[in-house]
């Protein structure tokens, strides 16, 4: 036994000089690299206000709010992003922290506010970081919340209203003092190492630092807080009501509750409505929304307290202009002609099919419905003169474009389908010329690849967006239209709810936290507009494919492009 | 990996292990089965007046597991036999082990002593020498089978035949004393009961880690220590976190098990956890641990849920003093010094240590850009834990049944664990301070201590954007015990052993993570009955009763058992038991907002019962067990022991799903939290959860002693789960134990000096409902199921021993086929292990 002995005695001394080598293992799997954003936010704009919330203490009102966005899920009017990919908050108190010998001392009962006179300037800065922030292209977006209405809690509260203070990580900001609209900068956040745009976070994870976000723009009026006030169904009832000039002698009139339309996903016209001849009839056979400003008269002083605070003002209506100041035009625009692009824009978003109450918008693919800005007036006529100069108007008028725009929004390169029952109008004139309208689109949407093809509209519950160019933007169905009953999770899950709406019918009560909290529903941001199942559903079916997009049968699913189509949806359509 | 390689390990594994058992062909085997075999033995050989074959029995005994006693009934055999020298020197080196009977045997000895004069003196006189006493001198011996019953309650043994005729008696010569012969080496358990017992007459089921497993398992981390016991689940999670349970309900931070320190309680009731890498001694001064399967509350109180755990370390003056030191793998060091000492009434007992574990794998590496790491680690990530430690116990005697014992340990450590909810590794640096007074006597006993813990801790690591969380844990703990106890009989035959005792625990907590300071007065009074219904029947009926401040309410905890032993190495146990764990600290009064995954400007607040709108009630985590055992250890071959329980489990605790803030709700100026510049959009916290767990399960567990140099060991657990969830309960069903467990191994020595041991563990899959901090993009937290597939481990260790055994090398293996596994789907990625180890005893 003297040789194992041996060896035995030599052991620990072997596995000493082991020990010095060897490292543990990185395994990153429930920590991932990731990016880290940081810099300066530098305020330039009158004194903020100071609010009492405890007998002790009194805080400034508002917070430096940054928003960064993926550079493909920018919001509108650039895109179709609804959330930001990272928020980063610099509060009052803190961005402040140097002046507050300057700013006035509130009453001493609790919420007494006090706000230094308008005219006061001042300029501060404080650093401000950001993480984690995945790999990308992103852009940052700003503002101060001034009357410190924010809140990431409430989609209603997440964007600037009046009296903020806007701005972001600016490019041009030499052309913004001299009026030019903003250009944001854009920050690569990891690597593209085959310079596709396919960002990867190299394993060291990223940082971009010295990030300056400028404040400085004030914003004169508020979010296009709206509901639809009337719902307009001219379209005709059958091919012999239509006369030369695209009159319609005899409206259907089947869509009347403009708290809930419903249009027919193969909805098509019967005329070539973007012929310049019927400029005076088209908008007679889009199905159009009447929207108004703010809330339902009864629901006016609700809406106005807490928690919802909203505020109501009439309509600013512009034409959207591109960096040189020119009237852009919406894709149909006749040839020689330029049909206004009018903000606010509307835009429906599909949304989340996975719970029938939801009011989050699906995420992949994102669905979208470009409704027409038809101002005041009504008519696409009116908009061939359109001002680039702001004007208030208390009416609009939204027609609901028959087209559905589907687009994967993490990846640019991939095709971009502008979804349309036909290309073609039931008179047979041309509807819509692909190689005319892509480019257009493409150009409109930031994404090379846009194809426009044959297919029914992606069926479906869509949410009501009007965007204004400063980002300021409304949506319905909100948070204000509903009680949080239950929540689809963002893994797919339902979680229970929170509030139970109340015997009345209009209070939404606490379910947990008992207790006096309660807030009044407001039916007038419940409304979603509805792609229903096709008048003709053989219509649907007997698309089979778009040879000018490539596509075949396989692709499509009761006529819709599965490009078009989340898993639950085509499981509901009965396809795989 | 791919099957030819398992295989192949596999069968280089099971080559080892027939290397071993060849080896030890020779071997000495188990030596507490072994000691005590001889001993039985060398007793009967003695009774028998085979006194030379019998103190060589005795005297090997002794060599394999020294026992005072030994030393005593080896001078009691040569008094007996006639050779009073030798008597002497035994019964001298009886009296060096400072035994409680110390003036007793110093008289018998002085009495031998005198006899062994005589008997010169006569044999002188024989010799024409100087008159002595009358000749022959002597008595009938020391002892005989008439004498008294000796202080320690043994009989007399039989009939004892002098070697040599010394004279006729002289009444003062008459030296009475009785052989003992209680068998020392009879494995003792004190923590089922608060009393010394076999494990046979506990009223749980009981396993003890002996000193022999120790040693020979070369394992000095403690949790692994419990891998090979039977309904004991051991999951790894971080190279510095490794969690202990009983019979399910595991935990990431396990919190259903009363940690001791020779009754020391150890549990960190911050966090409902017990930090085993953070202990001021290691197990270089360890007697044994005892595991107490099933609820303990009616003894121990609050958090006794799922068993009890009892580290009883080796007694001031007693073991030997020395020192052991390993280093291995990826910096892995452990280094213990110990020394200790008996000089008549005062002994001793100091000890210090380090010892350094490294992770299994790092989430992050060094230069992440990303990142921001706790203070002082991005140089050692790779480091799990830290300890430097030292422990000071003294005891003096006060009498013949009366110890005062005063010690106290410190320990300066650095520990990564797996934190709950979005934290996932956490790292901790602080100093850990106790002190221990025991003043014990044969009817009343005071233990008091005091527990300071004070740290900082935070994430590990984090992204930029977020934050680590930095915070200062403190908590001060003082803990008082009375205890009364007697044992009586009434009637003719109905013994009774009563233990009564009232205990107060002090609670101090400061941590920035709770709404404010706290400070909890505790109060319990227990009260237990052990009848004896003749010699097979017991009846243990305890129960206890604890203040409990969270709940402003008196907790009851009942329990009974029935033991039923048809022979003296065996019984029947029927036990029902109820036990309780009431929130942490941190359950109760957390107060802490936490960032939004996704979002750097948004934070949850996590916020307890302290919150006036959270509305949360915490109740205790509520258990009753019914369990059902056999044990048997009536064979020298074999000792098996079966076990079946049904335990009924109601609200445990456990972290909600996130919820959303509802407008009316938000904090701060419309929800923007002034103290943290971030948004409030939503809360979370602990809650009780409303399903109901229905666990059944097994335990067979078998040590076979085959020949000498051999000990096999096996159990096998099953655990069953059912639970009950109401309409409307948000409860995710899980598995977080798994249903079948496995443990094997073999342990010997050899004559040569080379010994060690071979474990094979298997654990099958399990389903953990866990909440993490997701991917997608959303805040929302919540419990989310992870599959954990089953594994196996093979672990091992082999060393020699040379220097008349005072020195030893050893190699240990940790997964030696290098099975990579997790043990916990959030866990690290557990790979092998190698330590050597050099030790020295003096």
């Amino acid at each position: 036994m003297r040789a194992p002995a041996s060896i035995l005695r030599y052991a620990p001394a072997a596995l000493l000089a082991a020990s010095a080598c060897g490292d543990v293992k990185t395994d990153s799997t429930n920590f991932p690299a990731s990016g880290v954003m940081e810099g300066t936010v530098t305020y330039i704009g009158p004194l903020p206000c100071t609010v009492r919330n405890t007998p002790d203490s009194v805080h400034i009102v508002g917070a430096a709010v940054m928003l960064i966005f993926n550079e493909s899920l920018l919001p509108p009017p650039e895109g179709f992003g609804t959330t930001a990919g990272q928020v980063a908050v610099v509060s009052g108190d803190e961005l402040f922290r140097g002046v507050t010998a300057d700013l006035p001392v509130p009453g001493p009962e609790l919420g007494a506010i006090a706000c230094p006179p308008a005219n006061t300037r001042v300029t501060v800065s404080a650093p401000w970081k950001a993480g984690p922030v995945p790999a990308g292209r992103w852009q940052v977006r700003g503002f101060y919340d001034y009357d410190g209405d924010f809140s990431p809690l409430l989609k209603i509260h997440q964007l600037p209203t009046a009296g903020d203070i806007g701005g972001g990580a600016i490019a041009n900001p030499d052309e913004v003092l001299k009026g030019k609209q903003v250009v944001f900068q854009t920050f690569a956040m990891g690597v593209d190492p085959d310079g596709t745009g396919s960002y990867q976070m190299p394993a060291s994870g990223a940082r971009v630092s010295g990030i300056a976000v400028s404040l400085a723009q004030p914003l004169a009026y508020s979010r296009p807080v709206f509901h639809a006030s009337a719902v307009v169904d001219e379209r005709p009832g059958a091919p012999g009501d239509v006369t030369a000039t695209g009159d319609v002698t005899n409206p259907r009139g089947a869509v009347t509750d403009e708290q809930a339309v419903v249009l027919p996903s193969d909805e098509r016209f019967y005329i070539g409505v973007s012929d310049v001849k019927y400029a005076t009839t088209a908008h007679k056979h889009f199905v159009r929304y009447k929207v108004s400003p703010g809330v339902f008269d009864e629901e006016r002083a609700a809406a106005a307290a807490s928690p919802y605070f909203i505020q109501t003002g009439a309509f600013v209506q512009l034409a959207n202009t591109d960096r040189a100041g020119k009237v852009r035009g919406i894709p149909e625009s006749p040839a020689g002609l330029t049909v206004a692009d009018l903000f606010p824009q509307a835009i429906f978003a599909k949304l989340d099919p996975r719970l029938a109450t939801n009011q989050q918008a699906q995420a992949s693919p994102a669905v979208v419905i470009q409704g027409i800005n038809l101002g005041k007036k009504g008519e696409f006529s009116s908009l061939l003169s359109a001002s680039a100069k702001p004007t208030t108007v208390d009416e609009l008028t939204i027609a609901v474009r028959p087209t559905s725009i589907c687009l994967d929004p993490l990846d640019p390169q991939k095709v971009v389908y502008a979804v349309t029952p036909s290309l073609t109008a039931r008179n047979g004139e041309t509807l819509a010329k692909p190689e005319e309208i892509e480019p257009k689109l493409a150009a409109q949407l930031g994404r090379p690849n846009v194809k426009l093809v044959r297919g029914c509209l992606p069926r479906g519950r869509y949410q009501f967006n009007l965007v204004y160019g400063t980002g300021q933007a409304w949506t319905v169905p909100n948070e204000a239209g509903a009680c949080l009953t239950d929540v689809l999770t963002a893994s797919g899950t339902v979680r229970a709810g929170q509030e139970q709406l109340a015997g009345d019918g209009v209070t939404c009560r606490q379910i947990v936290e008992a207790g006096p909290l309660a807030r009044t529903v407001l039916k007038s941001q419940a409304m979603t507009l509805t792609i229903g199942p096709p008048d003709d559903a053989a219509f649907c079916d007997a698309i089979q494919g778009d040879d000018h997009a490539g596509l075949t049968a396989s692709d499509y699913c009761h006529g819709t492009p599965k490009a078009c189509l989340s898993a639950v949806d085509l499981a509901q359509l009965g396809c795989k | 990996m791919p099957k030819r390689k398992l295989h192949t390990r596999i069968l280089g594994g099971l080559s080892v292990a027939t290397a071993l058992v060849a080896i030890s062909s020779t071997a000495l085997g188990d030596d507490r089965t072994e000691a005590r075999k001889r001993f039985k033995n060398g007793m009967d050989l003695i009774s028998r007046g085979n006194y030379d074959r019998g103190i060589a029995e005795l005297k090997k005994a002794y060599e394999i597991k020294p026992h005072p006693n030994v030393l005593f009934n080896i001078g009691r055999a040569y008094a007996e036999s006639g050779d009073l020298e030798n008597a002497i020197l035994a019964y001298k080196e009886y009296l060096a082990s400072g035994p409680p009977d110390a003036d007793e045997v110093a008289k018998i000895v002085a009495q031998i002593q005198k006899r062994l004069d005589r008997q010169k003196a006569a044999l002188a006189a024989a010799q024409g020498g100087p008159t002595g006493p009358a000749s022959p001198a002597g008595a009938t011996g020391p002892a005989g089978p008439t004498g008294p019953t000796g202080p320690t309650g043994a009989g007399p043994t039989g009939p004892s035949t002098p070697r040599h005729e010394e004279g006729p008696d002289k009444s003062d010569d008459k030296v009475a004393i009785a052989a003992r012969t209680e068998d020392v080496f009879q494995e003792t358990v004190v923590t089922a009961s608060r009393a010394a017992q076999s494990p046979i007459d506990a009223p749980n089921s009981t396993s003890i880690i002996t000193e022999q497993d120790i040693r020979l398992s070369g394992i000095t981390k403690w949790q692994e220590l419990f891998r090979r016991l039977a309904g004991v689940e051991v999951n790894i999670m971080t190279g510095g976190d490794t969690e202990v349970s009983i019979r399910g309900f595991n935990s990431r931070l396990s919190n259903k098990m009363l940690v001791l320190i020779d009754y020391r309680s150890v549990y960190i009731d911050l966090l409902a956890s017990t930090f085993w890498e953070t202990f001021p001694v290691d197990v270089e001064q360890v007697e044994r641990i005892e595991v107490v399967r099933g609820p303990g509350s009616a003894l121990y109180g609050a958090n006794a849920f799922a068993g009890v755990i009892n580290i009883i370390t080796k007694k001031p003056g007693e073991g030997r003093s020395g020192f052991r030191t390993g280093i291995g793998t990826n910096g892995n060091f452990f280094g213990s010094v110990t020394t200790t000492k008996r000089d008549g009434e005062f002994a001793y007992r100091a000890s210090a240590g380090y010892t350094q574990e490294p992770k299994w794998t790092k989430e992050v590496g060094r230069g992440r850009n990303d990142v921001v790491y706790f203070p002082g680690t991005e140089k050692s990530l790779g480091l799990a834990s830290q300890n430097s430690r030292f422990d000071l116990q003294v005891t003096r005697r006060l009498g013949k049944e009366t110890e005062l014992a005063v010690g106290g340990g410190y320990a300066s450590v650095f520990r990564n664990l797996q934190g709950i909810g979005p934290f996932n590794e956490y790292a901790l640096r602080g100093n850990l301070l106790d002190a221990e007074m025991a003043l014990t006597s044969r009817h009343l006993s005071v233990r008091s201590f005091i527990n300071y813990f004070d740290a900082m801790a935070g994430k590990a690591h984090e992204n930029a954007g977020q934050g680590l969380y930095l915070s200062r844990p403190r908590t001060y703990v003082f803990d008082v015990f009375a205890e009364y106890t007697d044992q009586f009989k009434t009637g003719a035959s109905l013994g009774h052993d009563v233990h009564v005792g009232v205990n107060y625990r002090l609670k101090e907590v400061n941590w920035s993570y709770l709404d404010r300071e706290r400070k909890e007065n505790w109060i319990g009074a227990f009260l237990q009955d052990t009848m004896k219904f003749g010699k097979s029947v017991s009846l243990v009926l305890s129960g206890r009763a604890d203040y409990v401040p969270l709940l402003r309410k008196i907790v009851p905890s009942p329990r009974g058992a029935l033991i039923i032993k048809p022979t003296d190495q065996s019984a029947v146990r029927f036990s029902a038991s109820t036990a309780f764990r009431t929130p942490s600290f941190l359950e109760s009064y957390l107060d802490t907002p936490i960032i939004a995954p996704t979002s750097s400007g948004a934070q949850l607040n996590s916020r307890g019962k302290s919150s006036p709108d959270a509305q949360v009630d915490l109740r205790r985590e509520r258990v009753v067990s019914l369990d059902a055992g056999y044990v048997n250890q009536d064979s020298d071959l074999v000792n098996f022991e079966v076990t079946g329980y049904y335990l009924q489990v109601k609200d445990l605790v456990g972290l909600v799903d996130n919820r959303i803030v509802t407008p009316n709700s938000a904090y701060g100026i419309n929800g923007l939290d002034p103290e943290t510049g971030r948004y409030t959009v939503g809360w979370g916290g602990f809650g009780n959860q409303c399903a109901t767990y229905n666990a059944y399960g097994s335990e067979l567990s078998t040590r076979v002693f085959p020949t000498e140099g051999l000990d096999l060991f096996a159990n096998y657990t099953i655990n069953l789960q059912s639970v009950n969830i109401p309409a409307g309960c948000p409860v995710i069903k899980d598995q977080k134990t798994s249903k079948h467990k496995v443990n094997a191994g073999v342990q010997a020595r050899t004559k040569p000096g080379i010994g060690g041991e071979l474990t094979f563990h298997y654990a099958s899959e399990q389903l953990w409902a866990e909440q993490q901090v997701p991917t997608d993009g959303s805040i929302d937290i919540q419990n989310r199921l992870f599959a954990q597939p089953g594994y196996f481990l093979v672990n091992g260790r082999v060393g020699y021993r040379f220097d008349k055994d005072k020195a030893e090398v050893s190699v240990v293996g940790f997964n030696l086929l290098n099975n990579q596994h997790r043990q916990h789907p959030l866990g690290q990625k557990v790979g092998q292990r190698i330590m050597g180890f050099v030790s020295y005893k003096f």
